[in-house]
């Protein structure tokens, strides 16, 4: 991979902190989603612009900077076409499983 | 209760509009549409301070214009009085649900083409038979091959001393090939005369044909799988992406009244009309940002060709005598790439030094290439004029190309003669039609950008395909007495055409797949004069026969046999398809003793192991279900 062999350090840092970023955005967007109790608005968009930013940063010596901006705009999107079907999935499958 | 007088000031939701209403607003809206394309057009031509940037200006002006065209369109259908956002939404539920069934189908081939097409370049390198090992020569020893190759005193032009390819294998060394006919990116590939060097001081050649396969996938994507030559084709395609545009639009706007409650929401259980629809929002919504960038791309890429051109003054610099003395060897040519743009990784040089065919619209159609050319008229010097073209990748910046930039050199003095294309070193315009066209090739950030377009790419197809099963829900008849609704004539054959036009292209993209291996020959021969033209023309129609048989094959037994059988028998041929491909290729690299590229092998074998999945999950028997 073009980014990645040169620097994998910091792209698998970059994808951690990305997914980190989408699962934060995931949880709150309305609709199903996991919302945990005890993380209140304020962290929760606190820690969605630190891992957006990390994110960035960490991706930028990688793809350069606008393409890591571009980078984590896609993979936001393809997680989050995902990850509603997933916990739904898992909603169902436990919502069916006894005890 | 209300008195009366509040109760007439209620207010009442407005009717949809009637059939003649819409087409109306459709037929203006149209017009807005085509009035801001040309109005486009008519800037880049005639506004002075958009002249100077030639085809590059043209290029984003039209994609202004097309962005423009779709908003217009989407404002003439819902424009009127409205008090609540649910009044606006229903006067385009009925547009967006017509305008998703008679282009959806159309729309999802295009993206599973698109996502097989992202990977065209390894798939030729996956097809291909196993190459002569003593191809590396290092880039001291060409300049001696090549007189080698050229027979004394001919006085004639030998093929290699008008062009030859270098396919930079490691810093040091390179690949030498010859072009045996003339090419154009993206168009017919040419067979190639490859050079090996076994020993010291002896060349063996080889002709190289390569498969017609990724092309056929290539013009099935820029077709979205009409089978029509690509210029009639393409202001077919350029109008559905003007109402793909306004069937995302108007789909936001359905969407607005109930974004807040439903986003994230996937209800598995319950009516099979819920399921699809929060699917298909969920899909549309997460990816638009993606299938807006298509959809404008798609209609710059179908309406410039129709536009008059524009020439500018950016193009490259004036032709330079032809010298007589040799070319620039490769190392100093690499080394004053280095120098100019120290990011930039060459991968192959190009050098033709006879006379040449130029890149114009009549060429691309002979050449059977895309018409849109981001370069305008001006893409290579004129045919008499030598050059060194010199492409390769860049991890840093966007690449206009599918899969790399370029640099135009004189080759015997390496004055630069356009480096438009060269990332990094592009001018503002350039640099934002660049990304422009990198957002649709997925061409940045290297092969992580790739696979993330290969699941946008197939989130697509589920979008389109979740909007089609939403249609026929909706269409079909309730029963009283009866849990499910059933089928009308209508919603029984439209749903039999939309399922088995996306399985059949699936079903004739794996076929493709399994041939392609046995398209791509290598044969030895013992002089230059021996290599025959091969004809391209002729493999890729026979390729494009194949695909569409199977298709046909698809349709058919879509209308004559039951859906579930259909369904199961058509995955379980791709799957076969796909295996057997994987087989071939695993198998036959295994009799040689060479390693076989494992980026596709396991993509291929994960594919066909989903596809076996399917097949049998579809096909078992299930007694309590009909």
């Amino acid at each position: 991979m073009t980014g990645m062999v040169t620097d994998p350090l910091f792209f698998w840092a970059g994808l951690l902190a990305g997914t980190a970023w989408v699962m934060l955005l995931w949880i709150q967007l309305p609709g199903h989603t996991p919302r945990p109790a005890r993380l209140s608005r304020s962290a929760g968009l606190a820690g969605l612009a630190l891992s957006g930013g990390l994110a960035w940063v960490l991706w930028s010596p990688v793809f350069g900077p606008v393409s890591a901006f571009f980078c984590l705009g896609g993979w936001s999107m393809a997680l989050l076409c995902f990850m509603p079907v997933f916990w739904a999935l898992f909603r169902t499958y436990r919502s069916h499983t006894p005890g | 209760m209300k008195p009366p007088a509040a109760r007439a000031e209620r207010i009442l939701p407005p009717r949809p509009h009637s059939t003649s209403a819409l087409w109306m607003r459709l037929v203006m809206g149209s017009i807005l549409a085509a009035f801001c394309l040309l109005a486009s057009c008519w800037a880049a031509r005639h506004i002075p301070f958009l002249q100077p940037y030639g085809a590059t200006g043209l290029s984003l002006l039209v994609m202004g214009g097309c962005l423009t065209g779709m908003i217009a369109l989407t404002l003439c259908v819902g424009i009127g009085n409205w008090q609540k956002l649910q009044h606006l939404a229903i006067r385009y539920r009925s547009l967006h649900g017509w305008i998703g069934i008679m282009t959806g189908s159309m729309l999802s081939v295009g993206f599973l083409a698109g996502t097989v097409t992202l990977f065209a370049t390894p798939l030729q390198q996956w097809s291909q038979p196993h190459l002569p090992a003593q191809r590396n020569i290092p880039l001291a020893d060409i300049p001696t091959i090549l007189d080698r190759l050229t027979p004394p005193g001919t006085g004639q032009h030998p093929a290699p001393a008008l062009h030859y390819r270098l396919t930079l294998t490691t810093p040091g060394s390179a690949s030498l090939s010859i072009p045996v006919g003339p090419e154009l990116p993206l168009g017919l590939p040419a067979s190639q005369i490859l050079v090996s060097q076994p020993a010291p001081g002896t060349i063996q050649l080889y002709q190289m044909i390569p498969s017609p396969v990724p092309n056929v996938i290539g013009g099935l994507h820029r077709r979205m799988g009409l089978p029509l030559p690509e210029n009639w084709a393409m202001p077919f395609v350029g109008i559905l992406c003007l109402l793909y545009g306004l069937a995302l639009l108007s789909g936001v706007i359905l969407l607005l009244p109930g974004i807040w409650r439903t986003l994230m929401t996937v209800r598995l259980e319950g009516h099979a009309r819920r399921l699809w629809l929060d699917l298909h929002s969920l899909l549309g919504l997460c990816s638009l940002p993606f299938q807006l960038i298509i959809a404008l791309t798609v209609a710059l890429f179908a309406f410039a060709p129709l536009l008059p051109p524009c020439s500018g003054t950016e193009a490259m610099s004036p032709p330079h005598a032809a010298a007589s003395s040799a070319p620039l060897p490769p190392i100093t040519a690499l080394k004053q790439m280095q120098n100019l743009a120290p990011e930039f990784q060459p991968l192959t040089l190009d050098y033709v030094l006879g006379p040449h065919g130029t890149d114009s619209l009549p060429e691309r159609l002979a050449l059977h290439a895309p018409l849109y050319n981001a370069n305008g008229l001006r893409s290579l010097p004129p045919s008499d004029q030598p050059y060194l073209l010199i492409e390769g990748t860049d991890p840093h910046n966007p690449l206009i190309g599918r899969d790399r930039g370029a640099v135009l050199m004189a080759p015997h003095t390496g004055t630069v003669l356009d480096s438009q294309n060269l990332p990094g070193r592009q001018s503002l315009a350039r640099h934002m039609l660049t990304w422009c066209l990198a957002l649709h090739f997925g061409s940045f950030g290297g092969e992580f950008v790739r696979w993330l377009y290969v699941i946008l790419g197939l989130c697509g197809v589920g979008f389109f395909h979740t909007a089609n099963k939403l249609w026929l829900n909706t269409h079909r008849h309730k029963v009283p007495g009866q849990t499910a609704p059933v089928d009308t004539l209508a919603t029984s054959w439209l749903s039999r055409l939309s399922e088995g036009t996306l399985l059949g292209c699936l079903l004739g993209l794996c076929g493709l797949v399994a041939l392609s291996p046995f398209t791509s020959h290598l044969y030895p021969i013992t002089a230059l004069k021996d290599a025959s033209s091969h004809m391209m023309e002729k493999a890729c129609q026979q390729a494009s026969l194949f695909y569409y048989a199977l298709m046909l094959l698809s349709l058919l037994s879509y209308c004559v046999l039951p859906r579930r059988l259909c369904r199961g028998v058509v995955l379980a041929l791709a799957a076969m398809f796909l295996s057997a491909a994987v087989l071939t290729v695993t198998l036959h690299h295994t009799a040689t003793q060479t390693p076989v590229s494992p980026e596709l092998t396991i993509a291929f074998a994960i594919a066909s192991l989903c596809l076996w999945g399917g097949a049998f999950h579809t096909l078992r028997p299930r007694p309590n279900r009909q």
